[in-house]
């Protein structure tokens, strides 16, 4: 299989310039937007894992799961333990979130269509529903505080900032990784897998194994955006593992489009800050300002946000 | 019986989507029995062991899907090269 580079990869220069205006923002913006801008980012790699199974066309209805798998690790750590050191947390919901994604996987990669899509809705749904029964662990709907973020042994005078920072690098990590993995021979297979299985049998290669390792590694990125999610609300609740998470997950993916792995991050940007903008300059009607923002998008750019950009792109000058 | 509220179709659309997997898409006999299945075991739940009510309508659709692919009643779909 030949390798070449995702169409739809920028410059490294506009990464790099992206990524540099992204670290100097907190010097210029109020504290609450640069929050704002930390959660789109960690709710951004969920979004990313949604699409990575998106590629291959495949619904995953329950992302939610491993988004709470990641925040829960974050949450027992610190609350029950005492471990707030981040360094020891994330990782840990990465090994979790992979574990968990690699046993369930197993079974989902079965699943096509919409039966995926329901199965991996009823393995999300469960784990909310254990997590609202079982109080004495889980601390039933009431949820778990997170407290006593540390970042390698310090407390820094700033957690918000250093939140921000930490998300910002390990962002960028998530979607070097991401873009390698889909650049990958495995990565293209999942696009195979969309259009037609039965050729990639006959190729010789696995469409079930494709799947499972795409979910594996969805599964990852999931949790640590999870675990992320949780330092930065400090407080993990079962509404974590609720559908109308993994909706909002699938919705962003839709929204930002599935043509880059950067998508992903900017349709989460657009949502958090459409939502928040229009809690703040219609209280009473936000959600109907936030649905008719998702309609426009969805009528005028099938192809998500993200072709904006491409399309600005390819236009001949 | 259940009172009118603008969010009331959350609770139900869920529940919906369980019923169609146990039953099988595209079949109307399956989704009715999909219905007194999740129903029934819901209400025993409710009954028997209080713990797990909203986690035995998920429990059957995931024992349901995993003996059955395509549901109890829902058509096995050919796949085209």
């Amino acid at each position: 299989m030949i390798e070449t580079a995702p169409r739809s990869s920028l410059p490294l220069a506009a990464v790099a310039a992206a990524l540099a205006a992204l670290a100097v923002l907190p010097l210029f913006l109020s504290d609450w937007i640069v929050f704002l801008i930390a959660l789109a980012l960690a709710k951004g790699a969920v979004v990313l894992g949604v699409v990575m199974l998106l590629r291959g066309g495949l619904i995953s209805f329950g992302h939610a799961l491993y988004f709470a798998i990641g925040a829960y690790t974050v949450g027992f750590l610190a609350n029950r333990f005492g471990v707030g050191e981040a360094l020891v947390a994330l990782p840990l919901a990465i090994v979790i979130s992979a574990v968990v994604a690699a046993a369930l996987g197993l079974l989902l990669a079965r699943f096509r269509g919409i039966y995926f899509a329901m199965l991996s809705l009823a393995l999300s749904m469960i784990l909310y529903t254990v997590l609202i029964k079982f109080y004495d662990l889980s601390g039933g709907t009431d949820g778990l505080s997170v407290r006593g973020f540390a970042l390698a042994g310090m407390t820094p005078a700033h957690p918000g900032l250093a939140q921000y920072y930490l998300v910002l690098v390990l962002t960028a990590a998530v979607v070097y990784v991401g873009g390698r993995f889909l650049a990958s021979p495995l990565g293209y297979l999942m696009q195979a897998v969309r259009y037609n299985e039965i050729r990639i049998e006959y190729l010789g290669a696995s469409a079930s194994h494709a799947i499972l390792a795409s979910y594996v590694v969805s599964g990852a990125v999931s949790g640590l955006g999870g675990a992320l999610t949780a330092y930065l609300v400090g407080h993990v609740s079962p509404e974590f593992a609720f559908w109308v998470y993994s909706g909002d997950f699938v919705f962003v993916a839709v929204l930002g489009g599935t043509g880059s792995v950067f998508a992903p991050l900017v349709g989460s940007v657009a949502f958090e800050f459409v939502k928040n903008y229009a809690l703040k300059f219609s209280p009473h009607t936000w959600q109907l300002t936030l649905g008719v923002f998702l309609l426009l998008v969805i009528y005028f750019q099938p192809q998500g946000l993200w072709s904006l950009l491409t399309r600005w792109r390819a236009r001949p000058r | 019986m259940m009172s009118v509220e603008p969010g009331m179709g959350v609770s139900v659309i869920v529940q919906a989507f369980a019923v169609v997997g146990i039953g099988g898409l595209g079949s109307i006999g399956g989704a009715a029995l999909g219905c007194i299945v999740v129903g029934i075991a819901r209400a025993a739940a409710v009954q028997l062991f209080p713990e797990i009510e909203l986690f035995v309508i998920y429990a059957l659709m995931v024992a349901v899907l995993l003996w059955r692919p395509q549901g109890l009643f829902g058509a096995i779909e050919l796949r085209k090269i």
